[in-house]
């Protein structure tokens, strides 16, 4: 037997029976996805290997998601010592750091195990390798190593290789920094160095260089970080923007023929809100919001006369007029009305969600502040009349102050990053009055359907 | 991150290019409209032309005269014309004698301007004439018009500042034919009328004495013995027409406007023949759809193609104040 197969046997033998500790948060997310209802819809149609095939893509999606936020979020967990090494002529099975009495003392190898993973580090000085025997903790198999002179640029996580697989690199020591020195210990050694370099290089965060034991959480990627509690007193400012589109209401007297005709004389255009708003979302996943919206509908005004007389004038090439004739034709007058609103709408709602995505299902009341209007409609002889505010006092112009409407919808939100979410929110909202004035009896509503895009921004 | 932020602010940009929308009023005439070419035969009240010739009237000079039962009565005008009274001259249309209270209208035309606006040329029967002063005289009581008694006149003291022609003649103005005025030498078996000229030669002055009421013209005629004579016609856009304008031919030598009559035919305005070598200025006047047209082309009178000269006039569209300010300056 040569010294390659005694050492798989070595690590054989020690790991045989080794069972690391199950991370908590492991069962807990194991706990929470079966209290979950299973999913239905398409997973009806898979059976056999293709369910395989999709839950490995799913798991292999996750894991790697977590990772992701893990590193990208630094929120100071755990530290691993996401150091790969390679090693070769290796003799022990374990990790472990050589801590040697000073830094740059050739010669000495001393073994120190980390926990049931010792590794050699043979000395160096700048520019040597280190050597270092990892183990993952996914398989009882240890890890070959072999030396390499390149400077490993990322720390990698640990990583199961086959038996007789070697690792993948080692990495060179940097120069001794006076950033080392004010962080690595004096008199640590080479082993700090390397295993302060290995965190370094792949973690923005110090670790403290006196941990040197073996924690298998610190080893493995974390669980994602699923976003438990889309509740819990957090308070957000946002604002938005978005189509509208109205849906008019005629009331009058009668078989009212002005109506009718004031009906067929307007039409929808279109319409936008815009507006801000703060939310506040309770421990208990209610949340109450209130702001500032702007809204403003447009509506097209057609109307249409004939034998209408009209001076033409004929105009020569200097400009000059020439001459002048009447000509009769048909008159077609098209205005945009618009409407106008401030409010203040106030709502209580339910927030709940995960990770990504957010949902806020609420309702409340919109108290309208000031309305204003221009434009023209039909009276009731049928002509054009001014309704534009300030403009004249008219029975035919409409209200400044719409009163209360009650509205509803479902917000939700993605996120792009830890402050900001992209927001949708389809609403819709039901005016109470109607915003004519009560001098006619012909009475108009506007109700609202509309769809709000915008931003959140995470107060915390 | 780009990407989500470029589509929403696409959609804002759409949101408010689209809010600018315009409001529109717009006339659609009905086809076959266009400007009115037609000439015609007979002038309508309702027409432009009608309208235009109220539009330019010079307003008459009021005053009254008290009572001529015992004697005389006179007054003197602006223009320092005295018009003289004589007693119990007046009678009415039913032959009673008036003597009191009577209202008198009366106005003088001097100026070639002034002749236009009250249209009235210095023609008599297609000859020309060269005009001292055109005179209207009115008398009314109780809005009837009154009439000098036969056998009776009234008097004109009239100071001129030029001296006095031989051939001055007295003229009525005959208003028979509204288009075609004209004055006429009246029949002096029948009528007392004439002009006489003023001894004095320091103040040269025409004494005119007439039966007559309403125009009255102190004129000569132009002697055309010997010299070419030519008609002038005018060349204007179609839109102008017998309907809404008028046209005048001005000598710039003499006391004299020649108006142009319309010929339906040829859908012109045509004079009779003038004499040649003469400066004048064409002058076209209209009123088109609420707007006042107004055109003046100088030339001297040739003997043409068949002895008839095209004058292209191009008016444009004037002020009536304008107009009425241009004609003064004629």
């Amino acid at each position: 037997m040569n010294d390659n197969q005694q050492f798989d046997e070595h690590i054989r033998s020690q790991f045989n029976d080794y069972a690391p500790d199950v991370h908590p948060r492991i069962w807990e997310n194991i706990v929470a996805r079966k209290d979950k209802k299973r999913p239905i819809g398409f997973w009806f149609i898979l059976s056999g290997y293709k369910l395989i095939i999709l839950l490995c893509i799913l798991l292999g999606a996750g894991i790697g998601t977590g990772i992701y936020f893990k590193k990208s979020a630094g929120s100071g967990t755990e530290k691993k010592p996401v150091v790969k090494f390679s090693e070769k002529n290796t003799q022990s099975a374990s990790l472990s750091l050589q801590k040697n009495t000073s830094p740059g003392e050739t010669g000495n190898k001393s073994k120190e195990k980390l926990h049931d993973l010792p590794v050699t580090v043979s000395n160096n000085d700048v520019g040597q390798e280190i050597l270092v025997n990892p183990v993952s903790p996914f398989s009882s198999r240890r890890v070959k190593i072999t030396t390499h002179s390149p400077l490993a640029t990322t720390n990698e996580n640990l990583v199961t290789k086959e038996e007789e697989q070697t690792n993948s690199t080692s990495f060179t020591l940097p120069e001794n920094t006076d950033e080392e020195k004010n962080i690595v210990p004096t008199g640590s050694g080479l082993s700090y160095r390397s295993f302060y370099w290995g965190e370094k290089i792949g973690s923005k965060q110090k670790e403290k260089s006196s941990s040197l034991s073996f924690n298998p959480s610190k080893l493995f990627p974390d669980c994602p970080s699923f976003e438990k509690n889309s509740a819990g007193n957090k308070k957000y400012f946002e604002a938005y923007i978005g189509p509208d589109y109205a849906f008019r209401s005629f009331k009058d007297t009668g078989n009212s023929g002005y109506m009718q005709r004031r009906k067929e004389s307007t039409k929808f255009v279109y319409g936008f809100s815009a507006g801000i708003r703060y939310t506040k979302v309770f421990n208990n996943a209610m949340s109450i919001r209130a702001g500032i919206n702007y809204s403003q509908l447009t509506e097209k005004f057609t109307y249409s006369q004939g034998n209408i007389i009209q001076i033409v004038y004929i105009i020569n090439n200097n400009g000059d007029t020439i001459g002048s004739y009447n000509t009769t034709g048909k008159r077609y007058k098209t205005t945009f009305n618009q409407y106008r609103s401030l409010d203040i709408p106030i709502a209580i709602g339910y927030e709940l969600g995960n990770s990504r995505w957010h949902a806020n299902i609420n309702a409340g009341v919109a108290v309208n502040i000031y309305s204003w209007q221009k434009g023209e409609v039909l009276d009731t002889a049928y002509q054009p009349v001014l309704i534009t505010t300030g403009k004249n006092s008219s029975p035919y112009q409409f209200k400044t102050n719409a009163g209360i409407g009650f509205i509803g919808g479902v917000s939700v939100y993605y996120k792009l990053n830890d402050k900001l979410h992209f927001m949708a929110e389809p609403y819709f909202r039901y005016n109470l009055s109607p915003f004519t004035k009560h001098e006619i009896t012909l009475k108009q509503k506007n109700h609202i359907l509309g769809l709000r895009l915008g931003i959140r921004f995470d107060l915390r | 991150m780009k990407t989500k932020y470029t589509i929403f602010l696409t959609l804002l940009i759409s949101m408010l290019l689209y809010a600018c929308q315009k409001d529109n009023d717009m006339f659609t005439p009905d086809p076959g409209g266009g400007p009115d070419t037609a000439w015609h035969n007979i002038i309508s009240n309702d027409m432009y032309i009608s309208s235009l010739r109220n539009d330019l009237l010079l307003p008459f000079q009021i005053d009254s005269i008290k009572d001529v039962t015992d004697g005389s009565e006179y007054f003197t005008s602006s223009e320092g014309v005295t018009y003289v009274f004589p007693r119990q001259f007046a009678e009415d249309e039913a032959g009673n004698i008036i003597t009191r209270d009577m209202q008198v209208e009366y106005s003088l035309l001097e100026k070639k301007g002034d002749m236009i606006r009250m249209n009235k040329s210095t023609v008599s029967e297609n000859r020309l004439l060269i005009s001292e002063g055109h005179f209207f005289v009115r008398l009314e009581k109780n809005s009837q018009n009154l009439r000098v008694r036969e056998g009776w006149v009234i008097g004109m003291d009239y100071p001129i500042s030029s001296p006095t022609h031989p051939d001055m003649n007295f003229f009525y103005g005959d208003e028979s034919n509204t288009e075609n005025f004209t004055w006429r030498i009246p029949d002096n078996t029948t009528h007392n009328s004439s002009i006489n000229p003023g001894n004095n030669p320091n103040t040269p002055r025409y004494l005119i004495i007439s039966d007559y009421l309403r125009w009255i013209s102190c004129s000569r005629f132009f002697d055309t013995t010997g010299i070419n004579r030519t008609t002038i016609t005018t060349n204007l856009p179609s839109h102008f027409t017998n309907a809404n304008t008028m046209a005048f031919v001005v000598f710039k030598n003499m006391n004299a406007v020649v108006n142009m009559p319309a010929s339906v035919v040829t859908r012109k305005f045509t004079t009779f023949p003038l004499p040649v070598n003469e400066e004048i200025k064409v002058v076209v006047i209209s009123k088109q759809a609420g707007g006042y047209y107004y055109g003046a082309t100088d030339a001297v009178t040739t003997a043409g193609v068949n002895n008839n000269q095209n004058i292209t006039v191009n008016p444009t569209k004037k002020s009536l104040a304008d107009i009425k300010a241009l004609l003064a300056a004629l």
